[in-house]
């Protein structure tokens, strides 16, 4: 399996640790911070962040602010305090599939 | 930094109308994504012209170009109508509306009841409800058109959504078919009044749902439309 299709899954999540650890920030910044956090071994592909976005923002977890750059317009995402409770419980399966695997890849003997 | 121009910003605008992205909220996006695609590649690549770079980062976006991020877009719009499409008919399941609520359905039960499914009752339906749903198309042209002053040029995807659903209204005679069903049935009087009170909650409930599509929630566009999006107040 290669690694992108590894993180797919988990991008909600991503986004959401994003969001918490750096404030608000714009899909470009998102896909730049992404690639600079992990030295460019995940890079979030456009197609696949903004419906994430977008989804997060319907469903309330993420709340959007504009400002005006020239004739551009900059949309913001934030998390929200709904966001914030799903960031938790995503990272909490996160962290339980993780332990899942590492207990089927490498078990602790016991004698 | 090479930055660029108004001229070219509004070329990636048209770049995505001609990419079949005709909202304008969705553009907005887009356009200042990939003008920070550009203006980053141009650090790296500053020979590459306007075209050459843009290309290069539309080419990001996956072999379905913008497609996807619209769908889904409509999508995650769609489930956030729906939800308050709910919220409004749960506000009917409270008090005071809740009072309201129940008067319809005893008027239907009772209604249903004395007309017995007759041909007379069912005539008189369907003109009732042609009736209606005129009024209501007429308050919401009535609507869109004093709203007409916002961006008349520009598409709003939830903006659609809201007045579009309008047009359900034709939809309002599907709970004659009902009357068709039941006044085949001979033995009509043999039905319980537990029958007629399924039938005038369901009957209720349709209504319901559509008087919100239709005039509720088109009545507080404009306060959804600026929650929705923030850059609307930039839009005209």
């Amino acid at each position: 399996m290669s690694q992108p299709s590894l993180y797919r899954g988990n991008l909600t999540a991503i986004v959401l640790q994003l969001l918490e650890t750096d404030g608000r920030m714009y899909g470009y910044e998102i896909t730049q911070k992404v690639k600079d956090k992990t030295n460019g071994s995940l890079q979030i592909k456009e197609g696949a962040l903004y419906p994430i976005l977008h989804k997060l923002e319907a469903e309330n977890f993420l709340t959007v602010e504009v400002e005006k750059v020239g004739k551009r317009i900059r949309k913001y995402y934030k998390i929200t305090e709904a966001g914030e409770k799903e960031r938790i419980s995503q990272l909490a399966a996160l962290k339980e599939y993780m332990a899942t695997m590492e207990q089927l890849f490498n078990p602790k003997l016991s004698y | 930094m090479s930055k660029l121009t108004d001229e070219q910003v509004n070329s990636l605008f048209k770049f995505t109308r001609q990419h079949f992205v005709e909202f304008y909220d969705l553009q907005t996006e887009l356009v200042d994504h990939m003008a920070n695609g550009i203006e980053t590649l141009w650090l790296s690549h500053p020979d590459l012209t306007f075209e050459q770079a843009r290309d290069r980062e539309f080419k990001k976006f996956g072999v379905f170009g913008f497609m996807n991020v619209v769908e889904k877009r409509q999508a995650a719009m769609g489930s956030k109508y729906n939800r308050i499409v709910w919220k409004h008919f749960k506000e009917y399941m409270k008090v005071p509306k809740i009072v309201e609520f129940a008067l319809a359905i005893l008027a239907t039960y009772f209604i249903l009841k004395l007309s017995s499914f007759s041909e007379v009752f069912f005539l008189g339906g369907i003109l009732m409800l042609i009736v209606f749903y005129i009024i209501g198309l007429y308050f919401q042209r009535r609507r869109i058109n004093k709203n007409k002053s916002k961006s008349d040029d520009k598409k709003w995807m939830f903006k659609e959504m809201i007045y579009s659903h309008g047009a359900l209204g034709g939809i309002a005679i599907v709970p004659l078919h009902f009357f068709n069903i039941f006044s085949g049935i001979t033995e009509f009087n043999s039905m319980n009044d537990y029958w007629f009170i399924a039938l005038s909650i369901t009957i209720c409930s349709f209504y319901l749902f559509l008087y919100i599509m239709i005039i509720e929630i088109p009545k507080r566009a404009e306060e959804y439309l600026e929650q929705t999006y923030p850059e609307y107040k930039f839009a005209d």
